[in-house]
């Protein structure tokens, strides 16, 4: 007869998941941030249908060819990212380094020209508690989003520089430089909702 | 280069590629706001899902992991659109943000 408790389960048991324990803190994590950026979405489309003077301010030329920009150096990150953890996988160092430098070239130049928008909107009178066009919480919910979302993005750029230079080393595993890429991944994939719901939502009628 | 990276580099090359559609959609002002709300929103979730089995591997991982995570972070997310009917309502009272 088989026991129902065998000694694998006492010491530790099967992994459920099939994987390891970073691995999963990191998708726990996301998950919840999930949530954060879920509701600052969310909230902000709240905010937006029920305000009757929801301003739409941005124009093509700057506001939504500098975003549009932004993106492409995001998604290109995410295809650097990916490719340093595929060099990662078959134990290729040099390019795992070269490919996570990048990665951050990318996210400076993001955060570059996010800065420069920023500035752009402050000129035109853009505070998060008012604006020149209508409901002041437009600037509450873009200054929130947008600078959550930047946050996120260079504490990524700081976090990649640290897991490529134990990369570099060679004190860094596979699987850490996975769990750097889920992250990054994930920074990529959150401005790919607030891209359309901040930008191409409020583009300015022509 | 490798199948691997050839993946890759398609899965970026669509993402470019819808990310594209959406600034005509914005640009020539296709649709009414309610439709291009919907419209944005499935080219943002088919660019997600593509970012998350491709890119973050979350197809190749065990079911176990996937169904932890997915479904109860869409049952949270969609519970917050339970508010929605009262922005409405301020809405239509007249209410000014």
């Amino acid at each position: 007869m088989n026991s129902l408790l065998t000694s694998a389960d006492w010491n530790g048991g099967e992994s459920p998941y099939a994987v390891g324990d970073n691995k999963l803190g990191m998708w726990l994590f996301l998950v919840s941030d999930s949530i954060t950026f879920g509701t600052l979405l969310i909230s902000c489309m709240y905010a937006r249908t029920a305000s009757d003077n929801w301003p739409a301010p941005f124009h093509m030329s700057p506001s939504i060819v500098f975003a549009s920009i932004m993106t492409f150096c995001l998604l290109t990150s995410s295809l650097t990212m990916a490719l340093a953890v595929s060099a990662s996988k078959h134990g290729d160092r040099a390019g795992t380094v070269r490919y996570m430098l990048l990665t951050m070239l990318g996210g400076v130049a993001f955060v570059v020209l996010h800065a420069r928008e920023w500035m752009h909107l402050i000129g035109e009178g853009v505070r998060p508690w008012s604006n020149p066009w209508g409901s002041p919480l437009f600037g509450a919910s873009f200054f929130a989003l947008t600078g959550l979302h930047m946050l996120h993005v260079i504490t990524g750029v700081i976090y990649l520089g640290v897991v490529a230079r134990g990369a570099r080393k060679g004190t860094r595993t596979h699987e850490d430089i996975e769990i750097c890429g889920l992250y990054w991944h994930f920074v990529d994939l959150v401005w790919m909702f607030i891209f359309p719901l901040i930008y191409l939502m409020s583009v300015a009628p022509k | 280069m490798t199948t691997q990276s050839r993946t890759y580099t398609w899965i970026w090359a669509y993402l470019l590629g819808l990310t594209g559609i959406e600034l005509i959609l914005a640009y020539r002002h296709v649709f009414t706001p309610r439709a291009m709300l919907l419209v944005l929103m499935l080219l943002s979730v088919a660019k997600a899902g593509m970012i998350m089995n491709w890119f973050m591997h979350l197809g190749s991982e065990r079911v176990t992991l996937v169904l932890t995570l997915l479904p109860p972070l869409i049952l949270v997310l969609s519970l917050m659109f339970s508010i929605f009917p009262d922005a409405f309502r301020l809405l239509h009272m007249g209410a000014h943000g």
